[in-house]
């Protein structure tokens, strides 16, 4: 589905949020779950798409580089801060690494990159909504722990906040 | 005094490739290497799992071509259990396969590679990039997020998904393609195929005639080629035989089931990378530019060197032209671009011509399987070069040994030669700038290599540095974008 100028809802959207992580990995589904709470309980406002990213984030940002331009982009991922398992704080872009392992490629370059390049060469407002992971697991089809799960509708109406 | 001049991405993380240029005593170039220094370790850790597992681990080599792994790996698993899937499983994998081939091609020549040659070479490290293209054609940079949305679309509904794909399995496919997504897909496919005839007029007029200099001159070497054709000897993506052409243009063609007889896998010291080369050639190994022995390129410009001709008309068309103007085989190394751009179009009216097929929609697409010993060897054409899965199991179906050779893994001996070449004729006495550092990129991206080496600065800032030390290691010069 396209619509009406011809781009993918998330290229052409004025406000975006991403919910990045990998629904198999335990916590890391963070991210995609929030996305999805948003859709099921607390419906997307006008003028906002809402996406599950899952781990193809850079394909989308890849996108809004290209693409038209959207207002702000709110990414939402779990990180480790060392914060209390749960909390949900907003991460200044600033924070992130700024070295930059391979610049840009679609193969292995980080998305701090891109989200860097959103900023300061297009003058997206990007804004970053994490959660302070509660543990990390590499068994596929680990759960998220409850501590997470309780975290989900305080970060999704927190995302809701930053695209009004 | 000797120096050497690293040119490395700034890591963060494993530091994935480098390159490192050393200077003779008079300031000339005395040798280079690609270094390679990331280890993945799939042929280690499938060990031990379900064959059928394999179509949908290995989409996690890549993110950026799963669809080749899938497919290799699908057909590695038919080889195993020795079936053959029924024709319209096969034209549903060789859908998949073309639409993906869309969305990849039109990625590479606009986001890594265009920038060098729509902003020109010298331009400024600020603007030679993605977004300068788009400050320059802001309207390009919309048809190309459009048209690798619509490529993605007709995989969404062809398998369910673009990406990570699940939908080839043994014997076939997993889910047929019903009318009504058919007419969708075709609508969308049109669309795709309209973008690509744009694409080669726009390169054509505005692209390649303005660059031929440098075409001529920038990493040219002199190798074999590899790639696969069907029985009429026309550029086949998914299946046929394997076509290793030596650098007078004389050829064989082999079952990729016998690829070991053929090529040979040789290991250096100083990178992770494998050499792989023509072992049949008798002659051995060596990647040195002047003498080079055993070494064949695939990727693009190797499967339009081996082809006979095109299966498709436009890029039939297209082929022709290209043929007569560089002849066969040709050794320009950034033609690569040009030839990718045939692909494209090849694709395209690919996809359009088997949603028009009937047989398409046929339900009859996955014949059943069972367990044995076996070995068996899947290969298809991946955007960067011939992909060879080769899988053995033991009598319940669980892997016993993997072998793969991927597309970047067959360059990996004339992408170090490119370097080779490039810095020799770019390097003299000693005198070398920041122009050098992107034209030595140049010649590395024109393989599209799937290293952190392929990559292409966004916004001028630190990207890739050149250090430059003397004979005792001290660091005298850094040159960086």
């Amino acid at each position: 589905m396209t619509d009406e100028i011809g781009q993918p809802p998330w290229a052409a959207a004025r406000l975006l949020i991403l919910g990045c992580g990998n629904p198999l990995l335990g916590d890391d589904g963070f991210g995609p779950a929030v996305a999805r709470h948003i859709d099921e309980h607390l419906g997307t406002p006008a003028g906002v798409v809402v996406l599950d990213a899952g781990t193809a984030v850079r394909k989308v940002l890849l996108d809004l580089l290209l693409g038209d331009r959207p207002e702000r982009v709110v990414i939402v991922d779990v990180i480790d801060r060392g914060r209390p398992p749960g909390e949900v704080f907003e991460v200044p872009l600033d924070e992130l690494s700024h070295l930059r392992s391979d610049d840009f490629s679609t193969h292995l370059g980080p998305v701090s990159n891109l989200l860097f390049d959103l900023r300061d060469g297009r003058g997206i407002d990007v804004r970053i909504l994490a959660c302070q992971v509660a543990g990390t697991t590499d068994v596929l089809g680990e759960p998220m722990s409850e501590t997470m799960r309780a975290a989900i509708p305080i970060a999704a109406a927190a995302a809701l906040r930053l695209v009004r | 005094m000797a120096k050497t001049i690293t040119i490395a991405p700034v890591s963060r993380l494993e530091g994935h490739a480098k390159v490192t240029i050393n200077l003779d005593d008079a300031g000339n170039v005395k040798d280079t290497y690609v270094n390679v220094v990331e280890l993945r370790g799939f042929e280690k850790f499938c060990i031990g799992r379900p064959v059928e597992e394999l179509p949908r681990i290995v989409t996690s080599i890549c993110g950026v071509c799963p669809w080749s792994h899938h497919l290799a790996s699908a057909k590695a698993n038919d080889a195993v259990f020795g079936v053959k899937p029924p024709p319209a499983g096969e034209k549903l994998r060789r859908l998949c396969n073309a639409a993906a081939y869309c969305e990849e091609h039109i990625l590479h020549f606009y986001v890594l590679a265009g920038a060098d040659f729509v902003m020109g070479p010298d331009a400024d490290p600020a603007v030679r990039n993605v977004l300068g293209i788009i400050g320059a054609n802001p309207e390009v940079g919309r048809r190309v997020v459009r048209n690798r949305y619509l490529a993605a679309r007709i995989l969404n509904i062809v398998s369910g998904k673009s990406i990570h794909p699940v939908t080839a399995v043994p014997g076939g496919f997993s889910k047929p393609l019903t009318e009504a997504e058919r007419v969708a897909a075709l609508a969308l496919g049109t669309e795709v195929l309209e973008f690509a005839k744009w694409t080669m007029a726009w390169a054509k007029e505005n692209v390649f005639p303005k660059y031929l200099d440098v075409v001529k001159m920038l990493g040219v070497i002199t190798t074999g080629f590899l790639g696969t054709v069907d029985a009429n000897g026309a550029l086949n993506l998914y299946d046929g035989k394997l076509r290793l052409m030596k650098p007078d243009g004389t050829f064989v063609d082999l079952d990729a089931a016998n690829y070991v007889d053929y090529i040979g896998e040789k290991v250096l010291p100083w990178t992770y990378l494998k050499f792989p080369y023509a072992k049949s050639w008798g002659e051995g190994f060596s990647i040195d530019v002047d003498s080079p022995k055993g070494i064949y390129r695939t990727n693009t410009l190797a499967r339009i060197n081996v082809a006979d001709k095109m299966a498709t008309p436009l890029a039939q068309k297209e082929f022709e032209e290209f043929r007569q103007a560089f002849g066969r085989p040709t050794q320009l190394t950034l033609l690569y671009n040009w030839a990718r751009l045939i692909e494209l179009l090849y694709n395209a009216e690919h996809l359009v011509e088997l949603l028009n097929d009937p047989e398409i929609t046929s339900k009859d697409i996955r014949v059943p399987v069972t367990l044995r010993a076996a070995r068996g060897v899947g290969c298809v054409e991946a955007p960067r070069g011939t992909l060879i899965h080769d899988y053995e199991t033991d009598a319940q179906g669980l892997i016993t040994n993997v072998n793969l050779i991927v597309g970047t893994t067959h360059n990996n001996g004339p992408i170090n030669m490119s370097v080779n070449q490039a810095a020799r004729a770019l390097i003299k006495d000693g005198k070398y700038d920041q122009g050098i550092l992107n034209r030595v990129e140049m010649a590395i991206r024109a393989y599209d290599p799937c290293l952190s080496c392929a990559t292409h600065r966004l916004d001028g800032k630190l990207a890739v540095k050149i250090d430059i030390r003397g004979a005792d290691g001290e660091l005298v010069g850094v040159l960086a974008n």
